[in-house]
């Protein structure tokens, strides 16, 4: 019922790229990408190192101009779109986010709030309120107090991603959130992204872990040397020739798009003894 | 909370005592009541004289000059997300030296008192335009250009000092250079405070930015700040505070590396809590520094400010490098 009523409250939101090329040294490092993603996706953009993930995600994110093409968030601009309105409509989480100072938990959350923060003063008592609640929703509230370089790789995950959802953004995009965790808070992370677009946002994810986005993702972008070849349904669009032909390597793949999915990779024959 | 209110009564009321030290010591000692008592009842005796013509000025200086050195290190430390930045770093007090130093090379100062501070601020902005200019790029970029401004405008404090046109010339230069309240009158300040105050107008709207920044550069610019105007707010706060500072009163080194770290852990080492607690202590560490020039006794001059805060400072610095070695793994 609840999440019923949840499902009406949200409007839809989109990003649209349209031709987007991006130009190092001469070398286009993403390449003519058009893709139009939308809410209650859980988008998962894989590709082997080097296809221009980041990139892609920096330039979906809005921080980074394309050399080409336009990027449109709920059919305005992103070049004519006021950063700090940006800021508000999507999260963005970089490759291992990390504190530069001690500060408390609480407080690194709490920096989440700065687009919606007046110039000066304190924390408003409602924005408290939201802090509080985004800790409780990534299990850190006993850590509310600790420093945050004092948390592990997995806590400082779950902080960040706290700081990233505690405004409220209808999008959110992160940058391999998988990389380094164990396999326990590996499955958390991903199942929270999960829930994220069942509750009506829009999750775009970079990752390696092609088993757990078999799982869990929605759909399935795939980056090669800066051309998006496949853009799909995770269930139809994840198959043994789609990472043959990606990854040059000979995958199995069983029931993707279903949480017993597994992708395995089958050593080449010819390299047996 | 009680605990945060008590160390802010504690702040202020740090600084009130060293304000009436400020005012009471030098060669004339003035009692309190005799200081509350000329403040109160201005009538022209020597008590008022003395007040209204040397300490009044000198003390107002020394909160300005500590106020903005502590606070431009506060930020610049927060920007960079380094420990170890001070105002120095981006060349803004070495162009203030050389442009008090050209005023005093060429004689101007000698004709008119006003020429050394003028061609300071001078030297300070076109310090900081150079360092922007070449250092647009990124923040790395603009340390790199920040150093190489600093070692540029050192150069040529050099070649003044290389081509003094007689002993006199060098030695008024080396004094000048090492900082001093000293027989500093209304004109400098007057001069001066306009340059301050828009300084730590320019340095506290970075107040946001820095907190954003302690969650990296690209963190803080998915949440809205715009890196390019912090950078340009942060330098041209520090060119147009710590710039004006240095060309009346001369190069003070450490106060804007220490008062950050005073008073980082009581802003649970948030930078943009940091800002005003680390200028109310830069203003503290410098009224008593320069208390402390006119007590210690010596034989003929007094012990010059840059001096005394470098001897202080030294030892302070190193045992910062060394916890900072131990902290980290």
């Amino acid at each position: 019922m609840a999440g019923h009523q949840a499902a009406q409250d949200v409007t839809v939101s989109r990003i649209e790229a349209n031709g987007v090329t991006v130009l190092r040294g001469g070398r286009a490092i993403v390449d003519d990408v058009t893709i139009e993603l939308h809410s209650r996706q859980f988008v998962g953009l894989i590709g082997p190192n080097g296809a221009g993930k980041s990139t892609l995600m920096s330039v979906l994110a809005g921080l980074l101009a394309p050399e080409r093409g336009s990027v449109m968030i709920d059919g305005q601009s992103l070049a004519t779109l006021d950063r700090r309105a940006l800021a508000q409509i999507r999260a963005f989480l970089p490759q291992n986010p990390r504190a530069e100072w001690p500060i408390s938990v609480e407080r690194l959350v709490a920096l989440g709030l700065t687009p919606q923060l007046p110039v000066f003063g304190g924390l408003p008592e409602t924005m408290r309120a939201s802090v509080a609640a985004a800790l409780e929703m990534v299990d850190m509230a006993e850590h509310r107090h600790q420093p945050a370089t004092t948390l592990s790789g997995g806590e400082l995950g779950r902080a960040m991603l706290a700081r990233a959802l505690v405004g409220d953004p209808a999008m959110l995009l992160a940058d391999e959130p998988l990389t380094g965790l164990d396999p326990r808070h590996a499955l958390d992370s991903v199942d929270r992204l999960r829930k994220l677009a069942d509750a009506g946002k829009l999750v775009i994810a970079s990752m390696h872990e092609l088993t757990l986005a078999a799982r869990y993702t929605t759909h399935i972008a795939v980056l090669r040397e800066g051309c998006l070849v496949a853009f799909g349904p995770t269930a139809q669009t994840l198959t043994s020739a789609l990472l043959h032909q990606v990854f040059d390597v000979d995958a199995c793949v069983t029931g993707a798009g279903t949480r017993t999915a597994i992708v395995d990779f089958v050593p080449d024959p010819t390299l047996q003894p | 909370m009680v605990g945060k209110v008590a160390l802010r009564a504690l702040a202020c009321a740090l600084l009130l005592t060293c304000i009436l030290l400020s005012l009471g010591t030098g060669r004339i000692w003035l009692e309190p009541a005799v200081l509350i008592g000329s403040i109160f009842e201005p009538k022209p005796s020597l008590a008022w004289l003395i007040l209204s013509e040397l300490r009044v000025p000198r003390t107002i200086l020394g909160l300005l000059v500590g106020a903005s050195l502590g606070l431009s290190g506060a930020v610049l430390q927060g920007l960079l997300r380094n420990p170890l930045a001070e105002p120095g770093l981006l060349g803004v007090s070495a162009g203030a030296a050389l442009g008090a130093v050209i005023a005093i090379y060429f004689g101007l100062s000698a004709a008119f008192a006003l020429a050394t501070p003028i061609l300071g601020i001078g030297g300070a902005l076109v310090a900081a335009a150079l360092t922007l200019s070449i250092g647009r790029g990124g923040t790395l970029t603009m340390i790199l250009a920040g150093a190489a401004v600093s070692g540029l405008m050192g150069a040529g404090v050099s070649l003044a000092l290389n081509f003094a046109p007689n002993p006199s010339a060098a030695y008024e230069i080396t004094i000048w250079l090492l900082g001093t309240l000293e027989n500093r009158d209304w004109h400098q300040l007057v001069l001066a405070a306009p340059f301050i105050l828009a300084g730590w107008v320019c340095l506290v709207l970075t107040m946001r930015d820095v907190d954003a920044l302690t969650l990296g550069e690209t963190q803080a610019e998915s949440l809205g700040v715009n890196l390019a105007r912090t950078r340009l707010l942060a330098l041209a706060g520090t060119a147009l505070s710590v710039g004006a500072a240095t060309a009346v009163t001369g190069s003070i080194g450490f106060i804007g590396l220490m008062a950050p770290h005073l008073v980082r852990p009581f802003a649970g080492h948030q930078p943009g809590r940091m800002l005003l607690p680390s200028a109310l202590f830069g203003a503290i560490l410098l009224l008593l520094a320069d208390v402390a020039t006119r007590i210690i006794p010596t034989a003929g001059q007094e012990v010059r400010l840059g001096v005394l805060t470098s001897i202080v400072g030294t030892p302070f610095f190193l045992w910062l490098v060394t916890r900072l070695r131990r902290m980290s793994p």
